[in-house]
């Protein structure tokens, strides 16, 4: 299925900008020294929304300059942080199609079209310029990964109403420069989904999936599910549609053809039956395209909640080791007394107790340990 | 056909490094041109240097003679002082090279290493100053570098004493050494005093280096001086130990160590064109390209301008092709040691790794946990033997022992035994990772050495690394367009393991006291000379630097940094970086959580040069480049 793979969402939406000022709208979200003020300044909807989308937090280091002076203060959020199923999320302003130049043809072909130029119908002949495609306007590039139990509509929607919920200040900013986000606000949470669904595009493409880690994590314990690539599979299904079938149809042909003479062409049971074929392939090849589309199945402790958990324990696990080293040697608790006591206060099943909030890899898990720790 | 490089127009010290041993005091001068003259001056002064520098045409040595089709009588004798120019970026600009020239150079070269601090993880502000180029008029043009060949001074030396030089002995009587060293120092002194007066000539100053000597506190520097001196570190037949040639105990030698205390340079690549076809075979070993099982040369590209490399493109150089043809890019890293601080982050964790290597050493002997702890963070033991060759002390014991044997056996002349020594030899390169340690259990897999140079680890081709089949052929395709030439010098004293006699002896929890010869923060300023040669500074060194050694996901291990040379990116609140040190192949030891000192190794500034070829010198000196 397209858009969802291993129990990822890949949701992908292309949403026109606006092009004129509506009131100023687009405007309002630049704050001025007192928090108060609005900043009006000149510049394009595209620009303007850029410079909001590259203020927000992507890393959760302190911005050095300006927070870690301000004591005491937490650094300022990764919007998409207050969601425990976000994987990734990208906002792009896209205004351009790529343009690779003009195109080169075949020197051969090209010269018999140069014979023929007066005779060929417009479209085949030569130009002095290639067309340059253009985008109408510039548009918004929505991708986000997320965890989906089905990839149904319904999961959609409530994963983009999760999100409203987490990050509602920001989203309207962003929309505000969209074509067709409502200036209401109490109809905003609804535009922000019909907005972001109706413009949703096909993806084939996840940018969060663990295919490799999985790999590695069922090694550990084989009776975790195995993750198979489709590729050698898919690959011999095209190669026989396209090769196989139609060699094997000339192939019986040819046979019948040399077994009983070529009246057997006239047949109407053999005419009759070759149509039925005819009529069966596309039937054939719509099954093969619908398992090749079927999505993977979810691997176990690749949804988010599990990633979190496993960050968690592995730097709980190595904090725990390094307590142990450190121990003294005489009558010291076991490693094993010591791994108890990390079972106990890590709980490494439970992924509703301690693990690590989203988002925030840097400040939880990699603080310096402290040397002189208490012993479990 | 095999690719013959003209060595005669390439510098020397590019295709093979100068030893350590034999031209084992070096020299750098840092030059600035006046801008408010004219560059004729300047190209003057390079015309009279011109004749004078030395190039990578082959020396009389104990390694080329044995080459065998090279004719003796072609090899010649190496000069009393060794001579080589590198331009900055600035300095071939104020040297009237051409802008269309200059704009064909790589970004990472005409920004210069000041501009590349964020990506190095470099602190511009704790730099020398002659490094930073505050003002205008301290701007870094020219770097002329001087070795000195220390055997016609021992062979003075020897003759001065009235003595015979007993054969091609490695050690040598004190008084002799010191003699010889004395005129070593003479010898370059004569050289520098000449140039200098002669670029003085040609509007060009020499820029003032911080003093040398201890300066605890930071005062105004009294006595700048003219050139960082470098200096390979001495050693008694003692230190060498088991490998030492007979002799004296107290007689002494230049080796090739570090001030850690670890043999420096064992590994460097080899390239197509390096070394004569006849040499190369036995060169490329462990040492060039892994690819099907077998090692071939790099290609010359990446490590000289002018030559194809790995991509199989020309790498990135200015017009006229004769301008940068045989010329290559030298990377230039102040690096200071911190030899106390290295030391007492290994003293603070030896109980606790004692503890943990409980009945695999037995022995109780602190001398030897320390010795494999450290061998643990480089990858390799003082003496250069691998852990991947030797992975206790007991088995690093035994290698040197049947090096020793074999080191007898050819000493006799026998031509088979010294094609034994050969083969025994090049356990200290051919190693592969992913066939012979792809966990780590003997040497961890973030270790100094496997960082520097990964080698057939992380091959992408490998898929499942339980595949011990698919592990066996791995190739260092992701290695390859990463490989630096190196050609570092230690500079400063080394460290007085004894000044720590006063110390406080502290018991540790095992009961066991602290060896009392724990270094002691003196205030010395030592460490190493870094220069590395490549053609892609940013492809070569910097991504070295960078991902390899200020990072650690390429191994796995997330933002932990070399424990050597790494350098963490500046965090608030500042975080620890480790050494995962994984227990032996079938054992059931969880592994070893090593600390290493936080900044081992510091960067006291450093420069991008240009190393032309002579024909480019020549060009320059004469104002002739022309671009068009």
């Amino acid at each position: 299925m397209p858009s969802f793979d291993g129990g990822h969402y890949q949701l992908t939406a292309l949403i026109p900008l606006r092009q004129e000022r509506e009131n100023g709208a687009s405007w309002d979200w630049k704050r001025g020294p007192s928090s108060e003020q609005t900043v009006q300044r000149p510049g394009s909807v595209a620009d303007s929304l850029r410079e909001l989308l590259s203020s927000f937090r992507s890393v959760d280091v302190p911005d050095l300059e300006t927070e870690s002076a301000a004591e005491g203060r937490v650094a300022r959020a990764i919007p998409f942080s207050g969601n425990d199923r976000t994987h990734f999320a990208r906002l792009v302003v896209v205004e351009h199609l790529a343009y690779n130049g003009r195109q080169n043809g075949d020197t051969l072909i090209d010269m018999f079209r140069g014979f023929a130029q007066p005779w060929l119908p417009a479209a085949l002949r030569l130009k002095m310029t290639d067309e340059v495609d253009h985008l109408p306007r510039p548009y918004l590039l929505i991708l986000i990964d997320f965890d989906s139990p089905d990839g149904s509509r319904e999961s959609v929607e409530k994963y983009l109403l999760d999100l409203w919920g987490s990050m509602q200040q920001e989203w309207a900013a962003i929309l505000k420069h969209c074509h067709g986000f409502t200036q209401a606000e109490e109809r905003q949470a609804a535009s922000y989904m019909d907005l972001i669904l109706h413009h949703e595009i096909e993806s084939s493409f996840s940018y969060a999936i663990y295919p490799w880690g999985a790999e590695r994590a069922r090694r550990w314990q084989p009776t975790l599910g195995k993750f198979r690539s489709r590729r050698s599979a898919n690959r011999s299904g095209l190669l026989f549609g396209y090769i196989g079938i139609p060699l094997l149809e000339l192939l019986v042909a040819m046979l019948l053809i040399a077994l009983l003479g070529r009246t057997i062409l006239f047949n109407p049971w053999f005419i009759g039956l070759s149509l039925f074929a005819l009529a069966l392939k596309p039937l054939v090849w719509h099954q093969f395209l619908r398992r090749a589309n079927e999505p993977w199945p979810a691997l176990e402790g690749t949804d988010l909640r599990s990633v979190l958990k496993a960050l968690f324990l592995q730097n709980s696990l190595l904090h725990m080791l390094e307590t142990w080293q450190q121990r003294s040697v005489a009558g010291s608790p076991s490693l094993l007394s010591h791994f108890r006591h990390f079972l106990d206060v890590t709980r490494p099943h439970d992924l509703q107790g301690p693990t690590l909030k989203a988002g925030s890899v840097h400040h939880r898990l990699r603080r310096r340990p402290n040397r002189n720790s208490s012993q479990p | 056909m095999t690719l013959t490089l003209d060595r005669d127009d390439i510098q020397g010290n590019v295709l093979l490094p100068y030893s350590r041993t034999r031209f084992p005091i070096g020299r750098l001068l840092l030059l600035h041109q006046d801008r408010s003259r004219s560059s004729d001056g300047a190209c003057r002064f390079l015309q009279d240097l011109l004749p004078e520098i030395t190039s990578a045409q082959l020396f009389e040595s104990k390694r080329t003679r044995r080459w065998a089709p090279i004719p003796t009588g072609a090899l010649r004798e190496a000069t009393p002082v060794l001579v080589n120019v590198a331009f900055t970026a600035g300095g071939l600009a104020a040297f009237s090279v051409p802008e269309a020239t200059l704009n064909g150079m790589p970004p990472e070269f005409l920004e210069g290493m000041k501009k590349r601090a964020v990506t190095l993880h470099d602190t511009v502000e704790a730099w020398d100053p002659i490094w930073q180029e505050k003002g205008e008029a301290d701007r870094i043009d020219l770097a002329i570098l001087l070795r000195v060949n220390f055997e016609p001074c021992l062979k003075q030396a020897y003759e001065q004493a009235g003595q015979e030089q007993r054969g091609t002995k490695d050690h040598h009587p004190p008084a002799i050494f010191l003699a010889a060293r004395k005129e070593a120092l003479r010898r370059l002194d004569e050289q520098a005093d000449r140039w200098i007066a002669s670029a003085g000539a040609g509007d060009l100053r020499v820029l003032p280096w911080p003093g040398q000597g201890s300066k605890p506190s930071a005062e105004a520097d009294p006595d700048p001086t003219q050139w960082l001196e470098t200096e390979s570190l001495v050693r008694t037949r003692r230190d060498d130990g088991i490998l030492a040639s007979s002799g004296d105990d107290d007689d002494l030698r230049y080796g090739e160590y570090e001030h850690f205390g670890f043999f420096d340079g064992s590994a460097d690549p080899v390239f197509e064109g390096q070394f004569p076809p006849e040499a190369q075979a036995e060169a490329v070993i462990g040492q060039g390209r892994l690819e099907g099982g077998a090692w071939q040369p790099l290609a010359t590209g990446e490590f000289l301008l002018g030559y194809g490399d790995e991509a199989q493109e020309m790498p990135a150089a200015a017009l006229p092709f004769s301008f940068s043809r045989n010329g290559t890019f030298l990377v230039m890293r102040q690096l200071q040691q911190n030899v106390a601080d290295f030391e007492e982050a290994i003293s603070r964790q030896l109980p606790a790794f004692a503890t943990w290597l409980g009945a695999e050493d037995p022995t109780g002997d602190s001398k030897a946990v320390r010795q494999l702890l450290r061998a643990k963070l480089v990858g390799r033991w003082e003496d250069g033997t691998p852990l991947g060759v030797a992975s206790s002390h007991g088995e690093w014991l035994a290698f040197q022992a049947e090096y020793r044997r074999r080191l007898d056996a050819a000493a006799s002349g026998d031509e088979a035994a010294q094609k034994e020594l050969d083969r025994f030899k090049r356990q200290f390169t051919d190693l592969r990772y992913e066939a012979d340690d792809h966990e780590g259990g003997r040497c961890p897999l973030t270790a100094h050495i496997r960082r520097c140079n990964p080698r057939d680890s992380g091959d992408p081709r490998l898929l499942d690394p339980s595949d011990a089949a698919a592990r066996a052929a791995a190739g260092s395709i992701l290695v390859n367009r990463r490989r630096i030439l190196r050609r570092g010098m230690t500079y400063g004293p080394p460290q007085d393991h004894r000044s720590g006699e006063n110390a406080v002896r502290q018991p540790d929890q095992t009961g066991n006291a602290e060896p009392p010869n724990r270094p002691v923060n003196d205030g010395q300023k030592r460490g190493l000379l870094f220069m590395a040669l490549c053609t892609g500074i940013a492809r070569q060194f910097e991504f070295m630097q960078q991902q390899w050694l200020n990072y650690g996901a390429d191994f796995g291990a997330g933002n932990d940094v070399c424990p050597i040379s790494g350098v963490m990116a500046p965090q608030e609140p500042p975080l620890d970086s480790k050494l995962m040190i994984a227990a032996p192949p079938n054992s059931d030891r969880p592994p070893f959580v090593m600390r290493p000192a936080p900044s081992p190794v510091d960067c006291r500034g450093g420069a991008y040069f240009f190393l032309p070829s002579l024909t480019a010198l020549r060009l320059i000196a004469q104002g002739l480049v022309d671009p068009l």
